[in-house]
């Protein structure tokens, strides 16, 4: 898909550009460090603990980063690399990315996600909250559906189901919005409505829940989206626009009916 | 009304109203242009569709004021919306620029990238269009009509007949309006390349596997409508067509020839000779 470039498998010496800030009102500026005896098969993340440790050697402050589960499943991690979100390859987190996708004496410039909706909390961590309020606004299932049901009883054909689960696939790192034009946070938000709206038990909300949702992402100041596709491309779970054009369709269908 | 403003003021809401008033606005290119394409079959078939459409009158200006509701929308909206996409970016962009992760984008110059710019150069191309052939106000082109007017050349009701066919082509003549009206064409394409698909997601009827095939289409009815209206001013251009200069009698008779043919409209204020003695062609063209 995208030319990479591939150590030849030799450590690596790299020059690494990070955007480092002290908080959201602090100006933030970029810093150059030089590290070197980068092994390939490190993750991107086990590059910048190698950096931090050089950094506590020093006797510098640590440059801030988030990362929990570093197996991809998270979204917590997300870096904006050399200007692509997650780096360079496709449907990958930057957990997920490995130090042989970069060539020894590259520069590597490191950014946070930037959005109004995201604001700055140190280095490269971004308060992503945002996404859990639009979550919270309806992106869940309050009417009773009783325990457990049987083993198909209630019955999703195989093509709704693997939607829905396509769609569940979200992890919100917030890629989307890094990566579009217009900060606009379109894909996360038609995800979850896609997800919960395509199922039985999701459908008796779905009018609420995509006006609901629509009017939290609009509040949180993400923008409008204008088609480009670059969130799908940035992507690491594979979410495709078409989930958008489903979020407009329920917006149009939740906004021209009464309400649920 | 609450509902309805909500609807019109959401992010969501806002492409709806981009894609449909862009929907209709292509529904017009694409008839101005078919329109258009007559000028290839000469004087008389342009100008008899010309008459015809400048014969409806008040319908007329109701599709114009209808046009105009749609265009103020289309732009005010986008305004509206890049202003808003601005500030949500927010003000630190990133260092060395966004780069795509998309195959098909060759240094982010794809249309979807900038509409703004290319719709933009359209609406300046558009008004500058308008003065020339709606308002007729460039005056370094000879408005040949204008002065045929001053000798009389008017219908019954007073209005003044045009040979627009003379006066597209003179206008199209100067060296400035080739160029600006080409680069205005393509750029209208490349405008619609993105827009002519880009609404049916903005208004949710995409659906999975109709994507590639509408971008398809779009790209296809872009290409058709900016190298459409492109050939105009080339052919103008590359094939040196002249209207010549026509004198005052030369021009009554073929304005008077058209309004015979297309508005079966006798021409007032002819002198008696002008007046066609019996057995002239133009009463063939009549019948």
């Amino acid at each position: 898909m995208i030319d990479l470039p591939h150590s030849d498998g030799g450590h690596l010496s790299l020059t690494v550009k990070v955007w480092r800030q002290d908080d959201a009102d602090s100006p933030g500026a970029f810093q150059t460090y030089k590290i070197d005896d980068i092994n390939p098969e490190m993750s991107f993340l086990e590059m910048l603990d190698c950096l931090n440790e050089q950094l506590i050697q020093e006797d510098k402050e640590p440059i801030a980063f988030d990362h929990d589960c570093r197996e991809g499943i998270c979204g917590t991690c997300g870096v904006m690399i050399n200007g692509m979100a997650h780096g360079p390859l496709p449907n990958t987190t930057t957990c997920q990315l490995r130090m042989r996708q970069f060539k020894n004496g590259d520069t590597l410039v490191l950014e946070p996600w930037r959005a109004k909706g995201f604001p700055i909390v140190r280095d490269l961590v971004c308060d992503r909250s945002a996404f859990d309020r639009i979550q919270q606004a309806g992106g869940y299932i309050s009417v009773g559906v009783g325990s457990a049901p049987d083993a198909n009883s209630v019955a999703v054909p195989k093509k709704i189901a693997d939607a829905a689960m396509n769609s569940a696939a979200c992890i919100g790192c917030g890629a989307c919005v890094a990566s579009c034009k217009n900060a606009a946070a379109h894909l996360f938000t038609a995800a979850k409505v896609s997800h919960l709206s395509l199922l039985p038990q999701g459908s008796a909300e779905r009018k609420d829940r995509a006006r609901k949702m629509v009017a939290q992402m609009d509040e949180e100041g993400f923008g409008a989206c204008s088609n480009t596709n670059e969130c799908q491309a940035a992507c690491p779970a594979n979410i495709k626009v078409t989930d958008i054009a489903r979020l407009n369709r329920e917006y149009a269908y939740a906004s021209l009916g009464t309400s649920d | 009304m609450g509902a309805l403003r909500r609807l019109l003021m959401s992010s969501i809401g806002k492409k709806y109203v981009m894609g449909l008033s862009g929907l209709l606005l292509i529904g017009f290119v694409a008839t101005h242009l078919a329109g258009n394409l007559l000028i290839f079959s000469g004087s008389e078939a342009y100008n008899t569709y010309a008459a015809k459409l400048h014969d409806l009158g008040a319908l007329l200006y109701l599709a114009e004021a209808g046009l105009l509701a749609l265009f103020v929308v289309h732009v005010l909206y986008a305004y509206w919306l890049v202003a808003e996409n601005r500030a949500s970016r927010g003000d630190e962009g990133y260092e060395i620029g966004y780069r795509s992760k998309q195959r098909t984008t060759y240094l982010n110059l794809a249309p979807r990238s900038w509409m703004a710019i290319s719709g933009t150069i359209v609406l300046g191309f558009l008004i500058w269009h308008l003065i020339d052939m709606r308002f007729g106000l460039r005056d370094n082109v000879d408005p040949t009509f204008e002065r045929y007017v001053d000798e009389g050349l008017q219908s019954e009701d007073g209005r003044p007949l045009f040979l627009r066919y003379e006066r597209a082509i003179q206008i199209l003549q100067t060296p400035v309006s080739f160029v600006l009206y080409a680069v205005g064409s393509i750029l209208l394409g490349f405008h619609l390349s993105h827009g002519a698909s880009s609404w049916f997601r903005s208004v949710g009827l995409e659906t999975h596997g109709l994507g590639g095939p509408l971008k398809k289409l779009g790209v296809i009815l872009a290409v058709v409508i900016g190298l459409g209206f492109a050939s105009i001013p080339i052919y103008v251009w590359v094939a040196g067509v002249e209207v010549g200069d026509l004198s005052a009698a030369e021009a009554r008779e073929r304005a008077r020839h058209v309004s015979e043919q297309a508005l079966n409209q006798p021409v007032e204020a002819m002198t008696a000779e002008d007046v066609a003695p019996a057995g002239s062609p133009d009463s063939d063209a009549g019948d």
